[in-house]
């Protein structure tokens, strides 16, 4: 396959070692900054342009990759649609519900896959648990909690994450975007929330560096988490709890710590019930994430994460800044 | 020496009683219960009188205090009998069944001059004491957020006991258990302007009351408490966790089947590695025998006792407010001027 990358910043790295791994081909890359574009694209040999335009329009690209920040995505996401191009496209998909709409209808009018890089779902010890909940290990999945966060780093203030007309919203939006996709992978979809957002530390105002969301189902289960950037020691905790018992997952590598996944039954006396996993040295889901998106266009099936997930996920997010800014829950229609 | 009479003889009635004759400062004289003979088996272990009915108990000029652990329903009657008799009081959480009793009973204390003690054994839990002594000498820098999930997973036959009989109790799991939590958040922050809250019965079959309720408090100054209450935490957790803006606390465990208590300070470092020192607390629970010894010394020294009547009140303020919010889907404010 040969794939044009459209970002040339740390996350586009990143994904053009996972596909190079892949051994397809990177064609074309293109970044604003021209020498950003030229340095990455020299690794590869691929041709490189300020354009993105230039890439989503040549006919030497079967694929596209959209690393910048959320502000270009809807733009670049849907020309590549509409050019005939796969698109890989980071998360969120996009600043607000309405240009995530906008990608979403782009995606299902044209014959071409769109995933949303919610790479969380790659990480094995969070496949495990999947696996696990789908194979009905733990019954009916009655609630979820995550907590995940991390401190930040010195001048964090200054980075494109804290402007909202860039990347639509704070930490919510950044990690509370993969918190909503795995809550609505594992438990399905939500009718309600609640949300809480504050800016308890940095000086980013009116953007968030903390939220708290509890989403409801229909059915009146209710899960809940906490997303922060004031999460001075990094942190990833996911629960899961069923009618037969319960799973964890902690870390997600690096420093998060190792993975770990822990099954435990309901009944103590249950002891087969009992396994804990921890995947050493894995921390990074790219390759597997390129792997399964290479695959989906191969067999012609749906990506796993895509355009609708990467639309409902951005939907529970703008719900959950509703929900703080009016202080009342948000109906999900 | 005080001493002392105790209503109801049921699990926290063998608690709290040992911890009475334990101290040198206090004596145990009467158990009284509902049927005489429950009370004469905990009478006889502890070596005291034992009677039925709670007459006794706040009537004899002999016993200078009452303690109260039966079921919720009969805290306000029990109470205002003994706080009429000029006993001092203490009484197991929940104070009343609601707001409204648990003020009857606070107010009563307060006019007769008694002293009255509600039963949030959690804050003479060690590593709870220590959260709350690094927060008031600046640790952990002006306060963030608060998480707390605190869960058991019941046992066969608990929809049966006087726990899910609504008639009995206020509310379900947030009341009985959740409620500590809330008391905590107040000890440690302060209270809480908005509150909102879900609650659901989705495993045992308890309805109307919940078996899981999730929380998020919002104060003025805008910290906020993440709390879930869980009757479906089928590995029992008690995590509490506290953000400011120069560290972080966290305590877990509360001995027994929550695991060995402990608790642990960080630093905000952007650059060194994550260190934290942590505490942990070996041997048995000693919440009651602490909480008791604190009770002693507020009656001898005539002051208010931590956790007071009012804390009593404004804890249960708060998970009605919750019950409120989860029943009518929105925001509940509480009045700043209480």
């Amino acid at each position: 396959m040969k794939v044009g990358i459209i970002g040339a910043g740390r996350q586009g790295w990143r994904r053009a070692q996972a596909i190079d791994v892949s051994r397809d081909d990177i064609t074309f890359v293109s970044d604003i900054d021209a020498q950003a574009a030229e340095n990455l694209a020299v690794v590869y040999r691929a041709n490189h342009t300020v354009n993105w335009q230039d890439v989503v329009r040549d006919s030497n690209v079967d694929s596209v990759i959209v690393c910048t920040p959320p502000l270009f995505h809807a733009e670049i996401v849907t020309s590549a649609l509409e050019n005939g191009k796969h698109v890989l496209c980071e998360k969120p998909l996009a600043r607000n519900l309405k240009e995530a709409q906008d990608i979403f209808h782009a995606s299902v009018s044209n014959a071409v896959k769109l995933k949303c890089g919610f790479n969380y779902r790659h990480f094995p010890a969070i496949k495990q648990a999947k696996q696990w909940c789908d194979q009905g290990v733990i019954g009916d999945l009655l609630l979820m909690r995550c907590r995940h966060g991390i401190g930040g780093r010195q001048d964090y203030d200054s980075e494109w994450r804290v402007q909202s007309s860039v990347s639509g919203g704070g930490e919510l939006i950044d990690q509370g975007s993969h918190v909503v996709d795995l809550f609505r992978w594992f438990m399905g979809e939500f009718s309600e929330v609640f949300g809480i957002t504050e800016t308890s530390y940095w000086d980013i105002e009116p953007v968030e560096d903390n939220a708290f969301g509890l989403l409801r189902q229909p059915n009146n289960r209710i899960s809940s988490f906490h997303v922060s950037w004031t999460q001075w020691k990094n942190l990833f905790s996911l629960e899961i709890i069923g009618s037969k018992g319960s799973i964890s997952v902690d870390g997600i590598g690096g420093s998060y710590g190792s993975q770990e996944v822990v099954l435990a039954g309901r009944n103590d006396a249950d002891s087969d019930m009992n396994k804990r996993i921890e995947f050493r040295g894995v921390s990074e889901t790219w390759i597997a994430e390129w792997q399964e998106f290479s695959d989906a266009i191969k067999d012609n099936r749906e990506p796993m994460a895509n355009a609708k997930d990467g639309l409902e996920a951005v939907r529970l997010i703008d719900a959950l800044y509703r929900s703080s800014e009016l202080g009342q829950p948000i109906t999900i229609n | 020496m005080l001493k002392v009479a105790m209503i109801g003889a049921n699990l926290q009635g063998r608690r709290r009683g040992p911890v009475i004759q334990e101290l040198p400062e206090s004596e145990l004289v009467l158990v009284t219960a509902g049927h005489l003979e429950r009370a004469q088996v905990l009478a006889d272990e502890l070596q005291c009188e034992a009677s039925t009915g709670w007459d006794e108990a706040v009537q004899r000029d002999d016993i200078d205090a009452v303690v109260i652990c039966t079921p919720t329903h009969l805290h306000l009657p029990a109470a205002l009998a003994a706080i009429e008799n000029g006993k001092h009081v203490l009484c197991e959480k929940p104070l009343g069944l609601d707001v409204e009793e648990a003020e009857k009973i606070e107010q009563a204390a307060r006019a007769a001059g008694v002293i009255l003690k509600c039963g949030f054994n959690h804050r003479h839990h060690p590593g709870l004491q220590q959260a709350h002594q690094w927060i008031k000498d600046g640790e952990i820098g002006e306060v963030m957020f608060a998480r707390c999930r605190y869960g058991i997973g019941g046992r066969p036959g608990y929809e049966n006991e006087w726990r899910a009989d609504p008639k009995i109790v206020g509310g379900g799991h947030l009341l009985e258990h959740g409620i500590h939590a809330i008391d905590l958040f107040r000890w440690f922050v302060g209270d809480p302007s908005q509150v909102f809250g879900y609650t659901n019965t989705s495993f045992w079959d308890m309805e109307p009351l919940e078996d899981n309720a999730f929380a998020l408090l919002r104060t003025q100054t805008g910290v906020v408490f993440s709390l879930h209450s869980s009757l479906t935490q089928w590995t029992n957790l008690f995590s509490y966790e506290i953000y400011g803006h120069e560290g972080y606390i966290q305590v877990e465990g509360l001995g027994g089947s929550y695991g060995v208590e402990k608790a642990s300070l960080g630093k905000r470092d952007f650059t060194a590695p994550f260190s934290d020192q942590t505490i942990q607390y070996r041997g048995a629970d000693r919440s009651w025998y602490e909480e008791w010894r604190e009770f002693v010394a507020a009656v001898q020294e005539n002051r208010e006792p931590l956790a007071n009547g009012v804390d009593g009140v404004e804890a249960l303020r708060v998970v009605h407010a919750i019950y409120e919010s989860a029943q009518d889907g929105k925001v509940v404010l509480l009045s700043q001027d209480q």
